[in-house]
């Protein structure tokens, strides 16, 4: 005996299609924007150095300031990690860089100021952060990355933000398109419905099906765009390591656990809420007539 | 109070025709009535009334002591489940097979799969559709369907069958088949049954209580 999910037979072939198609390439254009922000991760992660900003204390801080500005900038909301360097560091870290010794600089006392290395929680949090270090008094000067720095900050807010809204719209379509499909289903299938509401089904019993019929859609679609995109991103990111070895990649393997969890579960959240707008939609009609 | 009981009912449709004029009507269990008249005497909307398919214009409609005229929406798949229901245009999914369409009640119920399938085979064996079991509903004849949709309102054992016009398209034997496959159900379950007909030849061959409308007005009950 057939479910209350099978109770309507014979769904046809072509809304099932459409709404397979549009939740797979709203999930694969997704799928896209994730191998995106996971490169810039990646670099973000390579380029960390760039990403930190230094708040330099003046030559004759006392070690007590210096404590407490440190603890007071890890509260600061923003702030990812802090790590003090104080002068003897500052001296050694110059001497390696430049290749020289100690008696190469003939100082008699060290001039090299203590200074906080400061992380952002997120990247595209850094001049926020460096604004907030710079309202503290303790500080002489605080910079971080440079134009490079910039340039690379202004294109990751730029993808971010083109891309969420990209998306934005892509799910709004994509539900369009769920929404329409689930509706035009629900009214190739006026008579049954008819008849259950005459056997004396319930509101519930009547809409499972339908909103079966779109969660298996999205699932069908999302993992459709999860394996397409699997695929894609294989041949990709192969030739990438091969043309630009030098370039740093994110590994295959590392996009598989997130491009599974969110195709899943937005694609399956996607053909959920769209079914059940479609038949919110169709009851509401049905009662004003 | 009876089993089934109409209180001054009026049931005037928006164009500004009369259906029903001051019905008063009380049905005890296990009756089995003939709701007699000419077409356009306003049986199918006494029908429809209990089924709640339309509202009285004014009056009250009671169903086993249920104002069922006032009931909310969201209980009248509670009433309708209790109802066997033979519908003039009988209200079969044609690209249902004939098993799907008869286990359809049953389904609404939740009844167990190996359940239905019992009911179901004594629901084909009582209307002579065993041999058409799979076959879809669209490829029966109309006598056919007649018996699926009399099979279909008698398969969950209701207390209540209503048959509006069930022989309509029927040859004399098989109409004559028909009502009394409803007489026996009645006899043996104790079900209240009514059916609306014009046909004078069935009323005077079944023993029942005849109610007789005209132009809306029970003249006869």
């Amino acid at each position: 005996m057939p479910k209350s999910k099978e109770a309507f037979h014979h769904r046809g072939t072509s809304y099932i299609v459409m709404g397979f198609l549009s939740i797979f390439i709203t999930q694969l254009l997704l799928n896209l924007f994730i191998f995106g922000y996971l490169e810039l991760e990646q670099m973000g992660g390579v380029w960390q150095s760039s990403f930190t900003i230094r708040a330099f204390f003046p030559e004759e801080v006392s070690p007590e300031v210096v404590e407490d500005v440190k603890e007071k900038v890890k509260a600061l909301p923003l702030v990812g990690e802090v790590k003090l360097v104080d002068s003897e560091e500052a001296k050694s870290r110059f001497l390696s860089y430049f290749n020289l010794q100690e008696e190469d600089l003939g100082l008699e006392e060290n001039p090299f100021p203590p200074s906080l290395e400061v992380q952002a929680q997120r990247v595209e949090e850094l001049p926020f952060l460096a604004q907030e270090l710079e309202k503290i008094e303790e500080f002489e000067e605080v910079f971080y990355g440079g134009e490079n720095t910039d340039a690379l900050l202004r294109f990751y807010r730029f993808f971010l933000t083109a891309g969420g809204l990209l998306l934005l719209a892509l799910f709004v379509f994509s539900l369009l398109v769920v929404t329409t499909v689930i509706r035009a289903s629900i009214q190739a299938r006026e008579t049954e419905i008819e008849v259950w509401n005459l056997m004396g089904a319930t509101k519930r019993f009547i809409r499972a099906p339908f909103i079966y019929q779109g969660v298996m859609e999205g699932l069908s679609g999302g993992v459709t765009a999860f394996v397409v995109s699997l695929v894609f991103f294989h041949f990709l990111l192969d030739f990438l390591n091969t043309s630009f070895p030098l370039f740093f990649w994110i590994n295959w393997e590392e996009l598989i656990l997130p491009l599974g969890v969110v195709s899943i579960l937005m694609s399956s959240f996607l053909g959920f809420l769209g079914a059940l707008l479609a038949c919110n939609s169709i009851e509401e009609e049905s009662a004003k007539k | 109070m009876g089993f089934l009981e109409f209180k001054k009912v009026y049931k005037v449709y928006p164009a500004g025709v009369k259906a029903l004029d001051n019905v008063n009507l009380s049905i005890e269990k296990g009756e089995f009535v003939f709701l007699w008249g000419a077409t356009g005497a306003g049986k199918t909307t006494l029908m429809k009334l209990i089924t709640r398919e339309e509202l009285p214009t004014s009056g009250e409609v009671w169903l086993e002591r249920c104002k069922i005229s006032s009931l909310e929406d969201r209980y009248l798949p509670i009433l309708r489940r209790n109802l066997g229901v033979v519908f003039q245009d009988l209200k079969l999914v044609p690209h249902w097979t004939v098993f799907e369409n008869l286990i359809s009640p049953l389904l609404v119920l939740g009844v167990k799969k190996r359940d239905a399938h019992r009911l179901a085979e004594g629901i084909l064996d009582l209307v002579h559709l065993q041999d058409k079991k799979h076959h879809k509903t669209e490829w029966l004849s109309g006598g056919e369907k007649q018996k699926l949709c009399l099979g279909r309102a008698l398969i969950h054992r209701p207390h209540l069958v209503l048959a509006d016009e069930p022989t309509g398209n029927l040859d004399g034997a098989t109409a004559l088949g028909l009502v009394g496959t409803l007489f026996e159900f009645s006899e043996r379950s104790g079900a209240t049954v009514i059916i609306a007909t014009h046909s004078e030849k069935l009323v005077n061959r079944f023993p029942g209580r005849l109610v007789v409308l005209d132009k809306g007005k029970i003249i006869q009950s």
